[in-house]
């Protein structure tokens, strides 16, 4: 027979005026389901009103970030076994951070705002000329292994809603686009420091940083964005000396 | 964003100033408490280590660098609560007054015994 899990879920809906309440939900769950199994049991069983996002149950879309028991995780990525507290309960909350829509749905915007802020595409040397051969670029494997790490963010806007600075101050720009900075910084095809510097080297670029580590922790994807944000701090301090 | 170039330099230095202030403040103990062990502290050893140039030096390098420090780590705390420009500016202000004042005041102290007289007779 199915075990319970109860959940207790903080619930908005913005036609109503209502502020955030909690509601309690019981659903029958294995042990090993993930806290999304729990959630979508709960929309289609008892109540079809409650906004969540979730897409692929994998843990690659990044649509289902959310605070559970205090502390923001991917709800696919998260087993109901790991986060029952000794009452059997379990506490959902939307990401810290961003604006509520409904539910635990947010408002993505701000995320997407300073996340474009950094220019984060390749801009190759446009006075280079393009090699005739084979392009190779060599790079140290642990920078190889920072960068591709980088690379596997899914902007699930967790490390975001992890941020105590980003809570502090909405003008930071915060990890998820400090480490995406970082993720074409420290690519050798790209020239585009010039370009990104004056976002980076700012008081609300990489200086608002105060290497607290909970984006590296929270990360469902095991990125050291600390790390990286450091790194980009020390090639703003380059930057500034080549001025 | 409020336009590029202000934040590395106080990056930088708070973590040389670190650097320094791990050789200094060794250095300061070593010669406070293990250069003549089991003697006892008496006005005139005092006197006689003050009027040592090295030993000096490493006490005005540590009065300079403990307050650059201190005060630059506490600016950053306090600059994570406050947020407008013209605030901040306020703030910095009001820490180089603090931190001035603090190493007019230590360095009038250590000068005292150097120079045989101090410099501002604060």
């Amino acid at each position: 027979m199915d075990d319970t899990v109860q959940l207790d879920i903080q619930r908005f809906n913005p036609e109503t005026g209502q502020v955030p309440y909690w509601q309690t939900f019981e659903v029958p769950a294995e042990p090993g389901d993930p806290v999304l199994a729990a959630l979508m049991r709960v929309r289609e069983e008892q109540d079809g009103s409650l906004a969540f996002r979730a897409s692929c149950r994998s843990g690659i879309c990044g649509s289902d970030g959310m605070v559970i028991n205090g502390w923001p995780r991917l709800a696919c990525k998260t087993q109901i076994s790991e986060v029952q507290d000794a009452h059997g309960i379990i506490r959902i909350q939307p990401l810290f951070n961003l604006p509520r829509l409904k539910d635990l749905v947010v408002d993505q915007t701000p995320f997407w705002d300073k996340f474009s802020a950094v220019f984060p595409w390749l801009m190759p040397a446009v006075d280079k000329p393009e090699p005739e051969k084979e392009r190779r670029m060599q790079m140290e494997p642990d920078d190889f292994q920072l960068l591709s790490k980088a690379s596997d963010c899914i902007f699930c806007q967790i490390c975001f809603a992890a941020c105590p600075i980003v809570g502090l101050d909405q003008e930071f720009l915060g990890p998820q686009a400090l480490i995406k900075a970082y993720r074409f910084e420290a690519d050798p095809r790209d020239a585009g420091t010039p370009t990104r510097a004056p976002v980076l080297d700012d008081p609300e670029g990489v200086w608002r940083c105060r290497t607290i580590f909970n984006c590296t922790e929270a990360c469902p994807k095991g990125i050291p964005i600390t790390r990286g944000i450091q790194v980009l701090k020390r090639a703003m301090v380059q930057e500034e000396l080549r001025r | 964003m409020r336009g590029g170039g202000r934040g590395a330099w106080p990056w930088v230095l708070q973590r040389l100033s670190a650097l320094a202030l791990l050789v200094l403040v060794v250095a300061h103990l070593w010669i406070e408490h293990f250069m003549h062990l089991g003697q006892a502290i008496t006005y005139h050893g005092v006197v006689a280590r003050l009027m040592h140039a090295l030993y000096d030096a490493v006490d005005y390098a540590l009065l300079l660098t403990v307050v650059y420090h201190a005060l630059n780590g506490f600016r950053s705390v306090l600059f994570d609560r406050i947020m407008g420009p013209t605030a901040q500016r306020l703030t910095t202000g009001v820490l180089w007054v603090v931190g001035l004042a603090t190493l007019v005041l230590g360095g009038d102290i250590l000068s005292a015994f150097l120079n045989g007289r101090a410099w501002f007779y604060l």
